[in-house]
């Protein structure tokens, strides 16, 4: 078989492959009803493969776009997850919010603990509130003024915050940042269960 | 609607199914004549003639379609266009040769031909 193609339609169709091979699946071969000939079968195959192509490119941008949103989903629910379990507000009396903290804390954490233990502060109108450091191996050089503006800030809410299990280099990071000075009295206790056993024997004398 | 279908008998007085198919055929019209031409279908294993217009043109997925429903009785198709020609050609290529498709000029010797064939 043998078939006189004219050098322009040869050209037009390497120019749209090389296209294609660059990731460019959007042109296509014009096709005439004029050129009768197997070369037109020839440029319809191409045409019939960029759509091939382009199809799929399609498809496989919406499966990422998909696998993005769900991406996106997950760390969302992950971040609130992590910010629920880092935060773990416990009503241990009527009145008396406990956070046991638990980790390392930084600036970023201290925020959320300052805005989820206020929020929970003025929704039970608690009065008291024990911020156990038991647990807590070091917080960030910068961080303490702020914990330390979440315990004047809960104070200001009417509540008095009382600390517990203050680790001896946490002790003196409070000291060193003169606690009492900056308006922020801070009532620590060795325990939890000091703390908890202090606050139930105030509460008793209030009653009587 | 892309396709338009009318059963006729031939000269021979044998029934078939008269197609007359244009426009951009997507892939509801190919599930369409799928459902046809398919085993349970209204037309499967009549003879089947063809009309494909000038301009017809088989969008990606309904080609997908078209190659696996295959010929379950003799069918000519006839098309003045060469672009459909070459379309039914390329088509083809990736359909087993039963010798039960041809593509044609002309309706007579469309119709000759189809009414030559045995099922």
């Amino acid at each position: 078989m043998s078939v006189t193609i004219e050098a322009e339609r040869v050209d037009q169709l390497l120019r749209i492959i090389v296209a294609a091979a660059t990731g460019d699946y959007e042109l296509r071969v014009p096709l005439v009803e004029e050129d009768d000939d197997e070369f037109l079968e020839v440029e319809l195959g191409v045409n019939y493969l960029l759509e091939e192509l382009s199809l799929n490119k399609a498809r496989s941008d919406s499966q990422r776009e998909q696998l993005a949103a769900r991406a996106d989903e997950l760390a969302e629910q992950q971040t609130e997850l992590m910010q629920a379990l880092s935060t773990p507000v416990i009503a241990v009396w009527p009145g008396v919010l406990a956070l046991p903290l638990v980790g390392r804390v930084d600036d970023e954490r201290a925020a959320m603990v300052t805005a989820t233990l206020l929020e929970r502060v003025a929704a039970e109108r608690a009065t008291h509130v024990i911020l156990d450091l038991t647990g807590v191996g070091a917080i960030a050089g910068n961080t303490m003024p702020a914990l330390l503006r979440m315990v004047r800030a809960i104070g200001l809410l009417g509540a008095t915050c009382l600390l517990t299990g203050i680790s001896p280099a946490v002790a003196r990071q409070i000291v060193a940042l003169g606690a009492d000075d900056s308006g922020a009295p801070v009532r620590a206790l060795a325990q939890l269960s000091d703390a908890l056993a202090h606050v139930l024997a105030q509460k008793g004398a209030l009653r009587r | 609607m892309p396709f338009r279908y009318e059963e006729r008998v031939s000269p021979k007085g044998r029934p078939y199914v008269r197609l007359h198919v244009s426009g951009e055929l997507s892939l509801a019209d190919a599930h369409e004549y799928a459902g046809h031409f398919r085993a349970g279908g209204r037309y499967h294993g009549m003879h089947t003639l063809s009309f494909v217009e000038k301009g017809t043109e088989y969008g990606p997925e309904a080609r997908k379609i078209f190659l696996e429903v295959g010929q379950s009785a003799p069918h000519a198709t006839v098309t003045s266009s060469a672009l459909v020609r070459a379309a039914i050609n390329l088509m083809s290529r990736f359909s087993p040769k039963t010798g039960r498709y041809r593509m044609f000029a002309t309706e007579p010797e469309a119709l000759a031909w189809l009414d030559d064939k045995e099922a």
